[in-house]
């Protein structure tokens, strides 16, 4: 029997502020999707949807990015990811990719809102300016609406791809290297998307058909999450891959049974509610949420807690400061702050739909 | 709006498809996560690492020896020396110890160095991997990559630090503050290149008794160990009694 008598612990690289950055901008990807029926294909009835997903996206898209400088250690030297653009690198190629996506994400929303732009130049207050500084010209723009859609899904999956991918090369980590990730990642993206769209619905007092479309979103993307999960556990027992080889690190760790029973907790309730009364599905909504950071949290905080070398687990206490529970509250502060904003200054209240060439 | 128009805009989409998707076909053909080409460093030269374990006594000269070096930051260690205790299932009363000297294996193919997004990490040409801490950005990409745990973000500079084999001392023709400092002379540092370096015969004496730490792992590590049980070669299967500064 070996003890380990004495070696350092190796304190985690990636801070809650990278949990950070998955988590929006999963969402924001995945919020570009939702947007999709009703832009796309000229789904009438998703509008409600596009409009509440084109919020989520575009908040995202913003807090994302500034919780991954928040996560470098040297933010002010993100111009070198630029100066030294590194092909071979899956983060350089994200670091490309990332600015290009969130000014997609800008003028697909900026299309979107045209029409309640036109519409708003007239009225009084901040909407009114707003509109009368974003609402040059008088064209609608529809077309090069959908053009933007396809250009921002495209641009959405790289980042979905990069995400994944980064994560899922990195063969010392036997959590990590596992193509199941990016999938993973994918399917609670959308279900953090799909519930965050359901709760600010809510709060806009969008329709019940918009109410029921993302609580059906929410409930597939949650049972989605699960079967990955469950695939995951059928390779790491019917295989000898690095999902086997993390079975075999984690399987006698109480804390590491304790999370993962809680995981598959959370989904199964998240699923089950998301099918449930109008109070219920709020709560799936919390649920898909909450589940969605919990699993990034696991893979990254709780994945860095396992040595590559040593015996047993490093240990991490969340810190108060900013590298830990203050700010994981800023970003969500930011992500408050820049919600009421956007909603405030731009005219997402106006029935944009009306305006909206759809096809039905 | 006209057709000149429309087939003007549906022209400029295409392009613009066509320029997301440009640059991740380039990439696949120079092949993402592969090493990119060694640079600066003494060519022609291999420098690489024995740790005689039989000598080693754990006593940390080299960990002090290379932090006064070095000066990383207190908890943080370019090098360490881990304490095993090993106990006999069938004879408890049996008990030995085993000192393990951990470092950067200055691998020959290091995953570290294609991750890192800047190209602040990279393998000279004499096999030393280093790090330009003016370039890091600090994203600890690497320190996901590397196997042995032998990365760290420098609490003081914010940019990822490593054992370098003191390259500043090997340039100066002095050996590194570890090796310099090592009571009982476990560690040797010489150009595996030159058949009649210490390092090379040290090798060729002690051929069957080499080991390096997680052979399966595929990055050729350069720091050979002589008198490392097979149970250590790769992951601890045991308990772990953590060290944490306050």
């Amino acid at each position: 029997m070996i003890t380990e008598i004495l070696s350092p612990n190796i304190e985690i690289t990636w801070l809650p502020w990278a949990v950070a950055y998955f988590f929006f901008i999963g969402i924001s990807f995945a919020a570009v999707t939702l947007t999709l029926p009703a832009i796309l294909f000229g789904h009438k009835q998703s509008l409600g949807v596009a409009r509440v997903a084109m919020l989520v996206m575009l908040i995202c898209a913003i807090v994302g990015p500034v919780a991954l400088l928040a996560d470098i250690h040297q933010p002010a030297r993100f111009w070198h990811f630029y100066a030294c653009i590194t092909p071979w690198s899956w983060m350089s190629i994200g670091a490309i990719f990332l600015p290009i996506y969130v000014v997609a994400t800008f003028i697909y929303s900026w299309l979107f809102l045209r029409p309640a732009l036109l519409e708003s130049k007239a009225k009084a207050g901040i909407v009114g300016i707003m509109a009368r500084i974003l609402g040059v010209g008088s064209w609608q723009g529809q077309h090069l609406l959908k053009l933007m859609a396809m250009m921002t899904l495209i641009l959405g999956m790289i980042i979905a791809l990069y995400t994944g991918a980064e994560v899922a090369i990195v063969a010392t980590r036997e959590l990590w290297s596992s193509y199941l990730i990016p999938v993973f990642f994918f399917t609670t993206a959308l279900l953090a998307a799909s519930s965050l769209s359901l709760l600010l619905a809510y709060l806009m007092h969008e329709d019940n058909v918009t109410l029921t479309s993302l609580s059906r979103y929410s409930r597939w993307s949650a049972l989605l999450s699960l079967a990955v999960l469950a695939y995951w556990f059928v390779l790491a027992i019917f295989t000898n891959g690095a999902e086997a080889r993390s079975l075999v690190l984690l399987q006698h760790s109480t804390q590491w049974q304790l999370n993962l029973g809680l995981l598959v907790l959370l989904f199964a309730v998240t699923a089950f509610f998301a099918s449930g009364s109008s109070k219920l599905i709020l709560l799936a909504a919390l649920g898909g949420l909450v589940v969605s950071w919990f699993s990034r949290w696991l893979i990254f905080i709780d994945g860095q807690t396992i040595p590559k070398y040593g015996a047993g687990f490093y240990t991490y206490e969340l810190p108060w400061g900013t590298e830990g529970l203050s700010g994981i509250l800023g970003i969500f502060g930011l992500w408050l702050f820049l919600a009421i904003v956007l909603y405030q200054i731009l005219p997402w209240k106006n029935r944009t739909e009306s305006r909206v060439e759809v096809q039905s | 709006m006209d057709i000149s128009k429309r087939q003007f805009l549906s022209k400029v989409a295409t392009l613009s498809v066509g320029a997301v998707l440009v640059p991740l076909s380039s990439t696949s053909q120079a092949g993402i996560n592969d090493q990119p080409p060694r640079r600066n460093g003494e060519t022609g030269k291999r420098w690489a690492m024995v740790v005689d374990l039989r000598k080693c006594i754990g006593c940390q000269s080299c960990t002090v020896a290379c932090t006064i070096e070095n000066q990383s930051p207190i908890g943080q260690f370019r090098t360490h020396v881990d304490q095993y205790e090993i106990q006999d299932r069938e004879h408890p009363e049996n008990i030995t110890s085993l000192m393990l000297p951990r470092l950067c294996n200055h691998c020959d193919l290091p995953p570290c160095v294609p991750v890192c997004p800047v190209q602040a990490t990279y393998q000279q040409k004499d096999g030393i991997v280093v790090v330009d801490s003016d370039r890091c950005v600090g994203c600890g990409y690497c320190v996901q990559a590397c196997p042995y745990d032998a990365r760290f973000i420098n609490k003081e500079t914010n940019s990822v630090d490593k054992c370098t084999f003191c390259t500043h001392r090997l340039e100066a023709g002095l050996l590194p503050a570890c090796v310099e400092s090592c009571i009982g002379g476990a560690r040797v540092i010489g150009d595996l290149n030159q058949a009649d370096s210490q390092i090379s015969q040290l090798i060729n004496e002690h051929k069957k008794d080499i080991k390096v730490l997680k052979p399966q792992a595929g990055t050729k590590p350069h720091v050979f160990y002589i008198g490392l049980n097979k149970a250590f070669e790769n992951r601890i299967n045991g308990q772990s009694a953590v060290w944490q500064p306050k």
